[in-house]
């Protein structure tokens, strides 16, 4: 047996019908026995359930907590970003037009002229037993001549 | 019997007068070519007083090369000289100075380096000497180097006929080592044949005495057998030995030219053929380079360029 206005009842039951629906559905109640009898059940289960007494303890609850909190935390690589489409162009165009000014930089540019230090510092390996001839260097080009003998 | 007898020797005696006769002209040539001496010596000098830190001398054939290196901490120079005794009086020497001062540290820290090159061509008289100046010639102390040559009365080659032994004497070692002094003594002069071919025939030819490392220009004259193209595009090779290489069975030259063509259909237009091409090769060899697809070439044919270097006359292997 079976009765196209059952699943009303627990509407019914829960008020989630309009004034005019639930006076329909109250006067097929009192003529459908199927529906009676679904009312009946209905009615009984709330009362049973409203008659359970829960005591439930604190570290219970906590841990409880907890587990649907872990199960709802959403790990890092699985989280999103969200951006509007506009602020996402707009970050990648930035992030090209710097790559681009960097690459253009180093490309372009000669090879840094050396910013001399320490001018007046020695060769890191000076060689054992040679001379320093500095006190005749003033740093000129070499000069090749002739004259005649004097002697 | 006695009469053959004194033909034969007759013709003894007039053969041993001969070979003596032409062993003294010999010998007397190997003696009037004498050796030269370089002295060559480090000088400190200020105001007040000079002080000689190093002196050494080489002696050889006129040809003898030398090289004076001097290397300090922060200084490097290298100064190479080819002498060529160009008369009796009269050296010709080339310099070439390469020096390398330290600079610094660049931001990186790595060491910079100033360096230099330069050649100078000298004509020099025995009553004359060179002054380098390997610091320049900026007031107050000055390092000099004196190199003063002479000739020595000794022959230049041994009654062998083969040249005597270079010889360096140190006279006073510098401290440290820091001037060194090298010799070498290789021909300098050299005769070089040119050879334009034509399907492996010569159309074209010439020929110049040049001196090492010195540029020669070498006309190619076609002859009468030389083809259209070849006479309306002479070629001009302007070549350099610039080594010489001692090696057995035979010595070697190094050899490097540029090629143009006169155009004369364009007003004698100069032409490029071929730059810096290069090769070396044993004396008296033929060193070939292929010429068709840089020269006018309406009939397809192939064209060549040699090569052929041998020692001057004045020259002779040791």
């Amino acid at each position: 047996m079976n009765c196209d206005y059952t699943e009303s009842v627990s509407l019914l039951i829960d008020g989630e019908l309009g004034p005019a629906e639930a006076e329909q559905m109250r006067r097929h109640i009192n003529e459908c026995l199927i529906c009676h009898q679904m009312e009946q059940d209905f009615l009984g289960m709330r009362a049973q359930i409203r008659s359970c007494d829960f005591e439930t303890d604190s570290v219970s609850q906590r841990q409880t907590l907890g587990k649907i909190l872990a199960s709802r935390r959403v790990p890092l690589w699985h989280r999103r970003i969200t951006l509007p489409a506009p602020v996402f162009a707009l970050v990648v165009i930035t992030l090209a037009a710097s790559f681009a000014w960097s690459l253009f930089i180093s490309l372009r540019s000669p090879a840094p002229v050396a910013r001399i230090t320490n001018a007046s510092a020695q060769p890191s390996q000076p060689e054992q037993g040679l001379v320093d001839f500095s006190r005749y260097d003033r740093g000129e080009r070499a000069v090749i001549y002739k004259v005649r003998r004097t002697q | 019997m006695k009469q053959r007898t004194g033909i034969m020797f007759a013709l003894l005696l007039i053969a041993s007068t001969t070979m003596s006769y032409s062993s003294t002209s010999s010998g007397r040539a190997a003696e009037s070519v004498k050796r030269i001496q370089f002295h060559i010596a480090a000088v400190e000098e200020n105001a007040e007083e000079r002080n000689t830190i190093s002196e050494a001398v080489v002696e050889g054939a006129p040809g003898t090369d030398f090289t004076v290196n001097l290397e300090t901490n922060r200084f490097k120079m290298n100064a190479r000289f080819l002498s060529d005794l160009v008369s009796p009086e009269t050296l010709k020497i080339r310099a070439k100075l390469v020096t390398r001062r330290f600079y610094g540290y660049s931001e990186r820290d790595v060491p910079l380096y100033e360096e230099d090159s330069q050649s100078r061509t000298l004509e020099l008289a025995f009553d004359e000497q060179i002054v380098l100046l390997p610091f320049g010639s900026g007031g107050g102390e000055q390092l000099r180097i004196l190199i003063t040559p002479s000739m020595t009365g000794q022959p230049a080659r041994l009654h062998s006929g083969k040249l005597r032994p270079l010889k360096i004497d140190i006279l006073k070692p510098s401290q440290g080592g820091v001037i060194g002094i090298r010799a070498s003594l290789i021909p300098h002069n050299f005769e070089v044949e040119a050879a334009l071919l034509e399907n492996g025939r010569v159309v074209a030819r010439g020929k110049k005495n040049c001196l090492l490392e010195e540029a020669q220009e070498i006309p190619l004259q076609p002859d009468q057998q030389a083809s259209p193209d070849v006479v309306n595009n002479p070629l001009v090779i302007n070549l350099t030995i610039d080594g010489y290489e001692r090696r057995r069975p035979v010595d070697e030259a190094s050899l490097v030219f540029d090629a143009y063509r006169i155009d004369r259909s364009s007003g004698d237009e100069h032409r490029p053929v071929a730059s810096r091409w290069a090769g070396i090769g044993g004396l008296g060899s033929a060193l070939n380079y292929e010429l068709s697809d840089h020269y006018p070439n309406s009939s397809g044919k192939k064209y060549e360029l040699q090569f052929r270097v041998r020692l001057a006359a004045a020259e002779a292997a040791d």
